[in-house]
C-alpha cells in the first residue's frame, strides 16, 4: 500500500484527468508530480498552496479536492483489491462461483444442450437473425423464462426489456407466459414422484410474470444511450434488493438505433464510421459491465446485412467488426423460406464449440424440435406453426 | 418528445443543484455558463480544428467525459463531470413501464385498424396494429394503392382520419370517392331495406360502416415530397399537424377526426430515385431513419402506419422461388424495419383449370397472403377481387396455400 501511494504521488500531474485550466496553473507555477502540491499542502496548508498558486482560498481549496477526489477513486481501487493482494488461483475462483442456476433456459433441449444450460448470465449474448427469423420472439420468451424457480432450473428474476423497434407484443408475452406456467405445472406432477420436496404447484399467474417485465421503450440513439447511462442502471438498483432481482437486459434491436442515424450524402466520412464503432464498443461495454456486476444475462439483438461478394451476397451480422469482437457470445438465428425449419448457430462462445440447433416458432411460444435440420423434410412438415391454416 | 433534441439551455435546474463543489455559484448561472460554454467545442475534423455548437442532449452524450470537462474548464471537475452526464441521462432517459401495464392500457378498439377485407383482417387477428409499420408489398398493379385507399375510408367509417404521402403521385382523389360512394350507398342501402335476414355473417353493416364522402376528403391530408429529404422534413413536422387536427377534432367531433392511420405510397420510390447505385449505406441510413420518425408518430400518437413497397430485382442466387416478398425492394435492410408484412400477388397468366373459376385476362387473380408478423405464423393465401368498392372477398375460388 505504502509502494503503491509512492508510485502514485509520482505521477506527472499533466496525466491526470484535470481542468485544463488547472493543469495549466500547475505548470506555471511549477508543480510537476502530486508529491509537490502534497508537500505544499502539509508545510502550510490551503493558504500556502494558494499561495503558491497565486489564486484565491475557495479556488486552492477546489483545486485540493480535485485531486484528492482523483486519489480517493485510485485508493478505492487499490482497497477493493486489498483482501486479495495475493494471486488468486484459478482453482480457487472455480470454487467462488456462485451456486444456482447460471443461465436463462430456453426450452429448446436442442439449443439448451448446445449452449450446455442456456443463455448464461453475467456476460453479453448477442442474438443475430434475418427479418422473421423470430428475434422479438426470442426476446419474450427469455423474458418470460427468466421468471421460472430455481426448482425448475430458472433464474427467478425479472426482465429489463429495452425495445427499439416497438415489436414488443403484450398479447403475444401473455399468451407465452400462459403457455410456461402450463408447461410447468404439467410436468411438475411427474417431476415429484422424483423430487418429493418439489411444491405441489406454481403458484402464479400470467399477470405476475409480465408485471415483472419492464419495458423501455426507446426512439433514437440519444435516448438509448441515456437509458443505458440513466434508466437501465436505476432499475437494476431498485430492483436488486428484491425478491425477484433483474436477471435479464434485452435490448430489441441494438442495430436499429443505431444504422438510422443518418448519414452525409458523400458517404466516405472516416469519422462518421469510427464514431459509430467506439459508440458501439461503448454500448457493449457498459452492457457487458453491467451483466458482470449484477449476475444477470445482457441480451443485444442484432439485424443482418448483406457483404457483397464477387457472386452476389452474404447475409453477415450487422453493425461491423469491432461490435464482433465486443459481444462475447454470438448465436445467429436463420430462418429457411419454404418450410418452417429455423436454426439457431452459435457462431462465437468462449468455452462452446461451434454447433446449430434446430427450434420452431409455435402459437404458445419458441419450442424445440425432436429431430435436427438433418431430417428430411416431411418429418419437419409435420412440426409446422400451429397458425398456419393448411 | 426526443432526447437528442432537448436543449442544454432548458434542463430542469436540479441537475444542477450541488454539482459543483463551489458553494459560490447558483444552479441556474451553472446551467447559463455550461450552455455558453458548450456553444463553442473544439472538435478534430481531418487534422483541423473545428468549432461546434453542442446544443442539445444528444450530441452532448456522444462526448467523452474528457472531451466535456476540457469544453466545460474551468467549470467543472472530471468526477463533477460524470456526475453531470448521469444526471442528465437519468431525467432524459425514458421510463419503463410493465408490460401488464401496456396490456391493460391499451383497450382494443384503438389497437387495430380494418383492411376492409375480411380474411385478411382475420389473418392479422383484427387488422393493421396501430403503434406498428405494416407494409404492403406487391408487384405493380397488383392493389396495394386500393386497398390503402379502402382503409382510408374505412377508417373515415369509425371515425377516424387518415393521412396521405404522396410519393409518387398516384392518389387519384376521384377513386377514392368512389370508393367512400359505393361504401357509402352500401350501407345506406342496407340502412333503407334493414333486411337483417338476407345479411350473411361476413356482411354485417352497421349505422358505422357507412361514410359520407365529403368527410372521407375533409379528414385526408395529403403530402407530395419530391425528394427523401422533403419527406424526412414532412415527418419532422407531421407530429404537430397531427396533433393540432386532433385537438380540432376535440371541437367539432362530427366533422374532423383524429388521425389514426398514416399511408406512405411508397418509400421504394424517392429511395430508389434519389440515391445513385454506389450509395447503399446511405440509402440504407435515410430509410431506416425514415421508419424510425414512423414509429416514434406511430407510438407517440397512437396511430398506424401502412407503408407501400414496390417489388425489385434480386440478385440473391438463392431465391429459388420467386415469391413476390423475395423480391421487395430496398432489401434486407428495410425487411428488418417493419413489424408486419403483407404481400399482395397477380397471376395474370392463368391455365385452362383456372379459367373456370370465372378468372381472365382482364379480370385476374388476386391473393394477398401475411408474410411477417410478430404475433401470427404465416397466413393462408387470401383471394380478391378489386370492384367499385374497392377490395372484395373472391368467393369463386377457394382459399389455398
Amino acid at each position: 500500500m505504502k509502494a503503491n501511494n509512492n508510485k502514485q504521488l509520482h505521477t506527472p500531474l499533466s496525466h491526470l484527468p484535470l481542468r485544463p485550466s488547472t493543469q495549466q496553473l500547475f505548470a506555471t507555477r511549477g508543480f510537476h508530480t502530486q508529491q509537490e502540491v502534497q508537500e505544499s499542502f502539509r508545510s502550510g496548508g490551503l493558504s500556502n498552496l494558494a499561495a503558491e498558486l497565486g489564486i484565491a482560498l475557495s479556488e486552492a481549496g477546489r483545486i485540493w479536492q480535485e485531486l484528492q477526489s482523483l486519489d480517493h477513486d485510485a485508493q478505492k481501487e487499490n482497497q477493493s483489491s486489498l483482501p486479495n493482494r495475493r494471486p488468486v488461483s484459478a482453482q480457487e475462483l472455480l470454487a467462488q462461483r456462485s451456486e444456482g442456476a447460471s443461465n436463462i433456459i430456453t426450452f429448446c433441449r436442442q439449443i439448451d444442450q448446445m449452449l450446455r444450460g442456456g443463455i448464461p448470465l453475467g456476460e453479453l449474448t448477442e442474438l443475430a437473425g434475418s427479418p422473421g427469423a423470430g428475434k422479438t420472439q426470442w426476446g419474450m420468451q427469455l423474458a418470460v423464462n427468466a421468471r421460472l424457480t430455481s426448482w425448475t432450473g430458472g433464474v427467478q428474476g425479472e426482465t429489463c426489456y429495452i425495445d427499439t423497434e416497438g415489436s414488443f407484443s403484450p398479447e403475444r408475452c401473455y399468451d407465452m407466459a400462459t403457455a410456461l406456467i402450463h408447461h410447468v405445472q404439467s410436468g411438475l406432477g411427474r417431476r415429484r414422484q422424483r423430487h418429493p420436496n418439489l411444491p405441489e404447484r406454481w403458484d402464479i399467474t400470467p399477470e405476475d410474470i409480465l408485471q415483472g417485465i419492464h419495458i423501455i421503450r426507446v426512439h433514437d440513439n440519444a435516448a438509448l444511450q441515456a437509458t443505458l447511462e440513466g434508466s437501465l442502471p436505476r432499475l437494476l438498483q431498485e430492483r436488486a434488493q428484491t425478491d425477484f432481482p433483474i436477471k435479464l437486459v434485452v435490448v430489441d434491436s441494438i442495430a436499429f438505433p443505431v444504422r438510422a442515424t443518418p448519414m452525409s450524402v458523400t458517404g466516405d466520412d472516416v469519422e462518421f464510421f469510427v464514431a459509430r464503432s467506439r459508440q458501439l464498443t461503448n454500448y457493449a461495454n457498459q452492457l457487458a459491465q453491467l451483466a458482470a456486476q449484477h449476475d444477470l444475462a445482457a441480451v443485444a439483438i442484432n439485424q443482418m446485412t448483406t457483404k457483397l461478394k464477387d457472386d452476389g451476397g452474404e447475409l453477415i451480422p450487422a453493425l461491423g467488426e469491432s461490435w464482433a469482437h465486443a459481444v462475447t457470445t454470438r448465436l445467429i438465428l436463420s430462418h429457411h423460406r419454404g418450410n418452417n425449419e429455423r436454426t439457431c448457430t452459435l457462431a462465437k462462445s468462449p468455452r462452446l464449440p461451434a454447433a446449430s440447433a434446430s427450434y420452431q416458432v409455435t402459437s404458445v411460444g419458441i419450442r424445440g424440435v425432436e429431430h435436427s435440420i438433418a431430417s428430411n423434410s416431411q418429418a419437419s412438415g409435420q412440426k409446422r406453426a400451429l397458425e398456419d391454416t393448411q | 418528445m426526443s432526447v437528442a433534441h432537448r436543449s442544454i439551455v432548458r434542463l430542469p435546474l436540479e441537475i444542477f443543484e450541488g454539482l459543483c463543489d463551489d458553494g459560490n455559484v447558483a444552479a441556474i448561472d451553472l446551467r447559463t455558463a455550461i450552455s455558453k460554454q458548450l456553444k463553442n467545442v473544439a472538435k478534430k475534423k481531418s487534422f483541423r480544428t473545428v468549432y461546434v455548437k453542442v446544443l442539445t442532449v444528444g450530441p452532448m452524450l456522444q462526448m467523452s467525459v474528457t472531451s466535456l470537462m476540457r469544453a466545460l474548464d474551468p467549470l467543472l471537475t472530471y468526477q463533477e463531470c460524470i456526475e453531470f452526464r448521469r444526471r442528465v441521462a437519468e431525467a432524459c432517459s425514458p421510463q419503463p413501464v410493465t408490460a401488464l401495464h401496456l396490456l391493460q392500457y391499451n383497450s382494443p378498439h384503438t389497437r387495430v385498424l380494418s383492411t376492409g377485407l375480411l380474411p385478411l383482417d382475420t389473418s392479422l387477428v383484427g387488422g393493421i396494429r396501430v403503434g406498428t409499420l405494416t407494409e404492403l408489398v406487391g408487384s405493380a398493379g397488383s392493389g396495394k394503392t386500393q386497398l390503402a385507399m379502402q382503409m382510408i375510408v374505412q377508417a373515415a367509417a369509425k371515425l377516424q382520419g387518415a393521412i396521405f404521402i404522396d410519393t409518387e403521385r398516384k392518389l387519384s382523389l376521384p377513386r377514392l370517392q368512389e370508393i367512400a360512394l359505393e361504401k357509402y350507398t352500401a350501407g345506406a342501402a342496407l340502412l333503407l331495406h334493414d333486411d337483417s335476414t338476407t345479411q350473411t355473417a361476413e356482411q354485417q353493416f352497421t349505422t358505422d360502416d357507412y361514410v359520407d364522402p365529403k368527410l372521407v376528403l375533409q379528414n385526408l391530408s395529403v403530402y407530395s415530397p419530391a425528394s427523401m429529404d422533403e419527406l424526412t422534413n414532412i415527418l419532422s413536422s407531421m407530429e404537430e399537424e397531427i396533433l393540432l387536427r386532433n385537438e380540432d377534432a376535440e371541437k367539432t367531433p362530427h366533422q374532423t377526426f383524429p388521425v389514426r392511420l398514416v399511408v406512405l405510397d411508397s418509400i421504394a420510390a424517392p429511395a430508389r430515385r434519389d440515391f445513385a447505385p454506389g450509395s447503399g449505406p446511405q440509402r440504407a441510413a435515410a430509410v431506416m431513419y425514415c421508419s424510425q420518425k414512423l414509429k416514434q408518430i406511430a407510438d407517440h400518437l397512437h396511430l398506424a402506419v401502412l407503408i407501400i413497397n414496390q417489388v425489385g430485382g434480386s440478385w440473391n442466387s438463392d431465391d429459388k422461388q420467386s415469391d413476390v416478398a423475395t423480391r421487395a425492394a430496398l432489401g434486407t435492410t428495410w425487411h428488418h424495419c417493419v413489424t408486419t408484412r403483407i404481400q399482395l400477388e397477380t397471376v395474370s397468366n392463368v391455365s385452362s383449370t383456372e379459367m373456370t373459376n370465372g378468372c381472365s385476362a382482364s379480370n385476374p387473380l388476386r391473393w394477398a397472403s401475411v408474410v411477417k408478423s410478430n404475433i401470427v405464423g404465416h397466413g393462408s393465401k387470401i383471394p380478391f377481387t378489386i370492384d367499385k368498392a374497392g377490395l372484395a372477398d373472391n368467393h369463386l375460388v377457394s382459399s389455398t396455400n
